[in-house]
């Protein structure tokens, strides 16, 4: 069987250790590092996209917030799920889903970890993947 | 260093006029407009050739939609500009034309705000940068984020954030412009379907239809064209800002409000002790406690508590979102911003009937923009006598 897809492979992977990181980028004007990646320019400085080096960020953070959707305008959300801002090890602060959790579960300053889950099938029926988090599973909580 | 609103000559509002906001209806952007310019007029007691030129905040019209509709009022030939700036288009509407008038280009400018719901076309989403959660977030989740943080900060519970739309929606009962005229108990707000964290339906906006328009004038033109000069309220500030990096997790609608909130405080030369109604941007229930703080009307973490205590509400030291707000009178997103003006504009004058705040003097007026833009205006009741020209 083939490995699954990656929805957004622009934004995450696997790196050669088999880790799963984030893409960003880091501005090598003022060394201002961001997710998700751009080069049109830097957003501290604003440094021309030629500046902005690719760079990878690992998928440990900690829970700034959490919220379960309950209602979406779009049917092609199934509710409820839930998102998080979280703050990345390597510093970015990103918006994602918390995977396979319920609220009642989660705290403010958790330690997080990206995870894939199943995302559907793309155009031609293959699996697809996508980035969320879920609670790290060592570590505890801070 | 540029000049102040204040450094220029004065301006005043002298006429304000609203169509009611409420749920979509047949009736055409045309009619909407048509209603809130003529009783405008009517308010300032002035004719159509009288004004120099349209400012017309609008997001969801599409373009061209002024010229169209001002044409009923007789063709003068009209300076005319749309203007759009997501929820603070009206705001932004509004700051133009006091521009124009303080400047001296214009002796009377109109700003305008029109729409009817229809799909936003967000330019956003066509930016090329894409992240991990796209449409997951909508405005309400990206505020239920807030709210959380916000709670767990200030050890705050959810029925103190409801306490904002209970007082919101007793204020829109008393609000004939207003979209919801129903006054709810937190029972009723807190039972609402859930739509996202702790956020109810009660506690986010109604998006339905409705006009708003607010003429302002020159000291000139208030003495030439026999308007009613002690009605006339005077523009002390007007502040526009869009978000800056800022440090760690600091949310950045509530530190834009911060700063543009203090730059409008500081050209107008008083202080948050000082007003006596605030109209912000409430379109969610936690916004109102975050920006009530972020303006200083409260130490950080205390809005909650003043709000307890009656500090807020009509009558209070200071009443927020005596319209009802976002919440009640409704965000029909183009007219919103010029919406708020009304009211102060009603308010110090004394003309806000059911819902007057008592001895209400200095008003601001406050929206954001998703982008993230922020309008600031300060407003105050002229004193009987003329300020020296």
């Amino acid at each position: 069987m083939a490995e699954p897809l990656l929805e957004q492979p622009d934004l995450y992977g696997v790196d050669e250790r088999g880790a799963l990181v984030l893409f960003g980028v880091q501005c090598e004007s003022c060394g201002y590092t961001s997710f998700p990646p751009q080069y049109y320019g830097c957003e501290a400085c604003g440094a021309a996209g030629d500046q902005l080096i690719p760079v990878s960020f690992s998928g440990g953070g900690v829970l700034l917030s959490f919220a379960t959707v309950q209602f979406h305008y779009d049917p092609g959300y199934r509710v409820p799920f839930i998102v998080a801002a979280i703050r990345l090890d390597d510093g970015p602060v990103l918006r994602a889903e918390i995977s396979g959790r319920n609220e009642s579960e989660l705290s403010i300053g958790k330690r997080v970890e990206a995870v894939l889950i199943p995302s559907g099938l793309d155009g031609e029926g293959r699996d697809l993947v996508r980035l969320a988090f879920d609670l790290a599973l060592e570590g505890g909580n801070g | 260093m540029g000049k102040r609103l204040k450094d220029l000559r004065p301006v005043y509002v002298v006429g304000v006029g609203i169509d009611r906001y409420r749920k979509l209806t047949r009736r055409t952007f045309v009619e909407l407009g048509l209603n809130a310019l003529r009783a405008a007029l009517s308010d300032a007691g002035i004719g159509w050739r009288d004004v120099e030129s349209v400012y017309h905040g609008t997001v969801l019209l599409g373009s061209a939609p002024t010229r169209v509709m001002v044409r009923h009022l007789g063709g003068t030939g009209i300076a005319i500009t749309q203007v759009e700036n997501a929820s603070a288009s009206g705001s932004s509407a509004f700051r133009l034309a006091c521009l124009e008038v303080a400047s001296g280009i214009s002796e009377i400018s109109l700003a305008l705000g029109v729409d009817k719901p229809d799909i936003p076309r967000t330019a956003l989403t066509k930016t090329g940068i894409h992240d991990l959660v796209g449409m997951r977030v909508m405005p309400v989740t990206h505020f239920a984020l807030q709210a959380r943080e916000y709670m767990e900060r200030c050890s705050v519970r959810p029925e103190q954030i409801a306490a904002v739309a209970v007082k919101n929606h007793g204020n829109g009962a008393r609000n004939p412009f207003a979209h919801r005229q129903k006054a709810r108990t937190m029972e009723e707000v807190l039972a609402g379907p859930p739509i996202s964290g702790i956020l109810t339906r009660l506690q986010c906006c109604p998006i339905g239809e409705g006009a708003a328009a607010a003429i302002v004038a020159s000291e000139a033109a208030l003495r030439r064209s026999g308007m009613d000069a002690s009605r006339a309220v005077r523009v002390l500030a007007s502040v526009s800002r869009s978000e800056r990096l800022y440090e760690g997790q600091k949310e950045a609608g509530v530190e834009l409000t911060r700063e543009t909130a203090a730059q409008a405080l500081e050209q107008a030369g008083v202080s948050p002790d000082d007003l006596h109604v605030v109209e912000l941007h409430d379109a969610f229930s936690i916004e109102e406690v975050l920006y009530a703080e972020a303006m200083g009307l409260c130490g950080e973490g205390e809005a909650a508590a003043r709000i307890a205590k009656g500090e807020f509400h009509l009558g209070g030291k200071c009443a927020i979102s005596p319209s009802g707000g976002l919440l009640a009178m409704g965000h029909p997103i183009g007219p919103t911003g010029i919406g708020q003006i009304a009211e102060i504009v009603r308010q110090l004058r004394g003309e806000a009937g059911a819902r007057q705040q008592p001895k209400a003097r200095m008003g601001l007026a406050h929206m954001v923009g998703v982008g993230t833009v922020c309008l600031v205006h300060i407003l105050e009741r002229r004193d009987k006598r003329v300020a020296s020209p």
